[in-house]
């Protein structure tokens, strides 16, 4: 072997030593299941094209928040994670997430005015205005209804309805009723007309009721005729109209499998299952939810949060900036798992005609019937099972709305209180 | 009193017996039963009633998807190295000290053993968050450092075994040590060449403690571990759990409880002689 | 040679504490430590990171104001005096029932009576949670067949703790037994085979020849069961998170939700010192009453 050759393996084991020390890892923390995890993992590897010296490793715990907490506690927080809007005030005040200001002013193309109106301001510093998490997507909560039942009962779809100025609550009620059906004659409900996760997802339906609930971060009042209407109205369509499978039938089956089973014409829930339901063997669509005194749907929004102690804060910025960039973008459009964040790419065909061989109508995400995401309230997670702890009983038709109502009211407040 | 009266009571006596014994041994029985064939069925066919026993045609590719819906072979890697650290560790350190505890006399000994048997009273379940700060100031939170160590040493339950194979070496007749201690052998010569071969049917017993202690361990890797691969089976199930993801996919849930709970029955049943004898040991004697 | 004996005597020292020094090592570090420190945790108020405030008793005198916990408390005492009164006499029962001599394959039924005792809890709390449902669950496909109504156990308020407690009487249940039969071996035979002659009946045996001389057991089984009780869990972590509206939140449940969802340390380190000392107390009790009625031959 002449020296040359030597040189040259020196040359190549040199460089290859180089890559690696030149490698640098980090960790991304998300929430879902494996179907999401796999798309994830679709993101990263376009990601590495760009930057092949950063290896992301995912971390997916089965229980989210406890173990974020947890994590940050114990000094060895993910360099980058989930935050949900609500969550991210207690994070924020905690001191656990870095300040993105100076990378967002370092960064030409990080174009602020391409996101949704609103989505950036969640996550700003209340004081300084500096920006402490990169909204990831969106998403609002659909109908999602299954056409071949419509077409076979001849009714005509809640898009349809929709347009025609048909499609309040009350009208998909009347619809489900046409929907619910006892094929074997047995007195047991084989097939029904709408199925929700009502117990956890409640939340949809007291501001179309007119119910202004959270008023400011340390004002929730639901002590309030409207809101009981709504929480009234949602328990009914289990226990008196019958249209929906009530707490019992969701503990045995949840409520995307009963749509997905073909058990329930229709399902209302956000744009991830889109992705869940890619495979499903029937044809389905999307619809915008129903309406009563207001439009309302609920919004989901999502951010990547860097942690204040991450020890490569460079590369966790190169990640979330690809991933909310227009490249990553186009990817959170076409997996069906959210909307995307940033303008440019929500209203272009990448996401309007996504997913073509489903032929579903994407667009209806777009239709602004909200125009921005619920106010936070203090001690978020505290309150919300004070709420849903006290309206189990109207869920299974033991009390009325407006009995349980005044007792969570002083729960609330109680919690408020406390401080 | 009839001669024939009594013994009809007494067939009547046998045959209630009988009847009981096999109605709560079906009991005992009927869930690993249903688990099995339920995590066999396509989940349509699971929402029948009555119930079906036999899944036709039996599905046995839900095992393959749950192989893929998550690292089932990490969890199971985790749990065998968890379980044979603590296993290995609580052999050695157990052992030695209830056999200093039971026949070496040095001062403070009563003093030390009762502080231990004392621990019995204190469960992990008190000590969930101070365990988990020290955990961090160690850095070893998410290691296997936390998950083997301090159970590998006695802590949490260890005590038990202690106890148990004290109870053992006391039992053990003093003349067999006396001879080699007049031909000068140290304590730890005694202790490997006499006591351990006599040991051997409470070491069995030790061991298999020691490995359902290990393998069914919950909470502890609940609190000192956080991400997916260091996850060991109990928790790796759970992410069947789902009542927060809304899945309700009892025929995969079943196939993981299957294949989480089979290993350990399959160890029982080979070394049930000994489960059962310590146990005994362990509550026979106050 | 007597040399070599008080050689052996120091050496027995020497050795002694260097056998011990590895368990007492972890004993010391693992379980009196985190003790201390988890009860001076309970003086502060502390997120999990940042600086520890100092609160003095507010935490213990807040514990006792707080209606959920104090319902856990309700909840954990509800589930132990199930167990204790459903669990053990069934345990004792078990161990008269396989210990009768005509039995034929008494090994193989103490198996499988041991069985579920070697499994896993939290695969267990899965299966279980499918044996429970409503509609389709086997437990009330049985109690169908046997003509009674159908219960809504996990879901429904009134039923969700005796779900709990039918769980884990059939999960822990051969454990005892597996001691009582150990006690009831230990009752020399000579005591029935005098009672036969003076024409006792199979009542006036158990009453008074079993139940004394097993009594050593017995209170060994209560207490041990007592303290296992007092932890539970898993069960309510798994099978039903607590609920329905707090029916099965018990104290360790509303510990783990305190320090590790809602990060309140050290509010959770007062709820861990409230929780030892009861069990502590409670073994105390036992240890005292015990003596009027536990028999040691």
């Amino acid at each position: 072997m002449s020296w040359w050759k030597i040189a040259l393996v020196g040359l190549l084991i040199l460089l290859m030593g180089w890559g690696l020390l030149a490698a640098q890892k980090i960790s991304l923390m998300m929430w879902g299941g494996a179907v999401e995890e796999k798309e994830v993992r679709g993101y990263l590897a376009a990601f590495n094209e760009v930057y092949p010296d950063i290896q992301v490793e995912i971390i997916r715990p089965a229980d989210y928040w406890p173990k974020l907490m947890a994590m940050i506690a114990a000094g060895t927080p993910p360099d980058v994670f989930y935050m949900g809007f609500p969550e991210f005030v207690t994070y924020h005040k905690m001191g656990a997430l870095f300040d993105l200001q100076s990378y967002v002013e370092a960064t030409p193309d990080f174009n602020t005015l391409d996101f949704f109106p609103g989505t950036l301001d969640a996550f700003r510093d209340r004081e300084t205005g500096h920006l402490y998490g990169v909204p990831k997507d969106w998403s609002t909560y659909v109908v999602y209804y299954n056409v071949e039942m419509f077409e076979e009962a001849g009714l005509p779809t809640p898009n349809e309805l929709f347009g025609y100025g048909k499609w309040s609550w009350f009208d998909l009620l009347e619809v489900a009723k046409k929907l619910t059906k006892d094929i074997d004659g047995d007195g047991k409900i084989d097939v029904y007309g709408f199925a929700y996760n009502f117990p956890g997802r409640w939340k949809l339906l007291p501001p179309a009721f007119g119910a202004k609930w959270v008023q400011a971060p340390e004002k929730v009042v639901v002590d309030t005729p409207e809101f009981a209407e709504a929480i009234q109205f949602l328990a009914d369509l289990a226990l008196v109209h019958k249209v929906m499978p009530g707490v019992t039938e969701l503990a045995e089956m949840s409520a995307p499998d009963w749509f997905a089973n073909q058990k329930a014409a229709m399902f209302i829930c956000g744009r991830w299952m889109t992705m869940k339901f890619k495979t499903l063997p029937f044809k389905w669509d999307i619809a915008p939810v129903p309406y009563y005194r207001r439009m309302y749907t609920w919004v989901d929004l999502v951010a990547y949060c860097v942690a204040k102690d991450s020890k490569n804060p460079d590369a966790a910025w190169k990640l979330v900036n690809f991933l909310t960039g227009p490249k990553g973008q186009e990817m959170v459009a076409q997996a069906g798992h959210a909307i995307p964040i940033r303008m440019s790419v929500a209203h272009s065909p990448a996401f309007i005609e996504a997913l073509p061989e489903l032929g579903i109508h994407n667009s209806v995400h777009l239709i602004p019937i909200t125009t921005a995401p619920i106010t936070v309230f203090d001690h978020w997670g505290e309150i919300w099972t004070a709420i849903n702890r006290g309206l189990e009983p109207v869920w299974t038709g033991e009390k009325k709305a407006a009995e349980v109502l005044p007792e969570i009211q002083a729960e609330i407040d109680r919690i408020l209180a406390e401080g | 009193m009839h001669k024939g009266s009594y013994e009809a009571k007494r067939a009547l006596l046998v045959a209630v017996s009988y009847a009981l014994i096999i109605f709560f041994a079906v009991s005992m029985v009927m869930p690993f039963l249903w688990m099995v064939s339920t995590s066999l069925k396509a989940l349509n066919q699971v929402f029948t009633m009555p119930p079906q026993w036999i899944p036709r045609p039996p599905r046995w590719e839900n095992y393959i998807r749950i192989f893929e819906l998550m690292d089932f072979g990490r969890y199971w890697l985790n749990t065998a190295i968890v379980t044979l650290g603590r296993m290995a560790g609580q052999f050695i350190f157990c052992t030695l000290a209830a056999y200093a505890f039971a026949r070496l006399n040095f001062p403070g000994r009563n003093l030390l053993f009762f502080l231990l048997l004392g621990s019995l009273m204190v469960p992990f379940e008190t000590l969930m968050v101070p365990t988990f700060v020290l955990m961090k100031e160690l850095g070893w939170i998410n290691t296997y450092w936390a998950l083997i160590v301090p159970h590998g040493l006695g802590a949490f339950g260890g005590a038990f075994l202690v106890f148990l194979l004290r109870q053992f070496f006391l039992t053990i007749p003093k003349e067999f040590e006396e001879s080699a201690i007049i031909d000068g052998a140290s304590p730890l010569r005694i202790f490997w060449s006499i006591m351990l071969p006599l040991a051997r049917p409470a070491l069995a017993a030790l061991l298999i403690f020691s490995f359902r202690g290990a393998w069914n361990d919950f909470t502890y890797p609940l609190i000192v571990t956080n991400t997916d691969d260091m996850k060991v089976l109990s928790l790796g199930i759970l992410g069947f759990k789902g009542l927060r993801a809304g899945m309700t996919q009892w025929h995969l849930m079943m196939g993981a409880a299957t294949l989480s709970i089979l290993p350990m029955i399959f160890v029982f049943l080979i070394a049930q002689k000994y489960f059962i004898e310590g146990i005994t040991v362990g509550g026979l004697k106050e | 040679m007597f040399a070599r004996l008080r050689r052996y005597k120091y050496q027995q020292w020497f050795w002694g504490y260097l056998f011990v020094i590895p368990v007492m090592a972890g004993f010391f570090l693992f379980m009196v430590y985190p003790m201390i420190s988890g009860i001076a945790l309970s003086f502060y108020q502390w997120p999990g990171i940042g600086p520890k405030e100092w609160v003095g008793v507010a935490n213990y005198l807040k514990m006792f104001r707080d209606v959920h916990f104090l319902r856990a408390v309700g909840n954990t005492v509800y589930y132990t005096l199930g167990i204790l009164v459903l669990g053990v006499p069934l345990a004792l029962f078990w161990a008269i029932l396989l210990n009768q001599k005509f039995l034929k394959g008494r090994n193989f039924f103490r198996l499988i009576y041991f069985l579920p005792t070697v499994t896993m809890m939290a695969a267990v709390s899965m299966v279980w949670k499918w044996l429970l449902s409503p509609n389709y669950g086997l437990v009330n496909y049985f109690l169908g067949l046997v003509g009674l109504p159908k219960v809504n156990w996990l879901l429904d308020p009134k039923w969700a703790m005796p779900g709990l407690i039918l769980m884990s009487i059939w999960k822990g249940t051969g454990f005892n037994m597996v001691i009582f039969l150990a006690g009831l071996q230990g009752i020399p035979k000579t005591y029935y085979e005098a009672a036969e002659i003076d024409g006792a009946t199979a009542w006036h045996k158990f009453r008074y020849i079993t139940l004394p001389l097993l009594s050593p057991t017995t209170f060994f089984v209560i207490i041990t069961t007592m303290i296992t009780s007092f932890q539970i869990f898993q069960q309510a972590y798994i099978l039903t998170e607590g609920g329905p509206r707090e029916a099965t939140t018990t104290i360790v449940f509303y510990i783990y939700k305190n320090a590790f969802e809602w990060f309140k340390m050290g509010y959770s380190c007062a709820q861990s010192v409230f929780l030892l000392l009861v069990l502590i107390l409670a073994t105390l009790i036992q240890w005292r009453i015990q003596r009027r009625w536990v028999h040691y031959a």
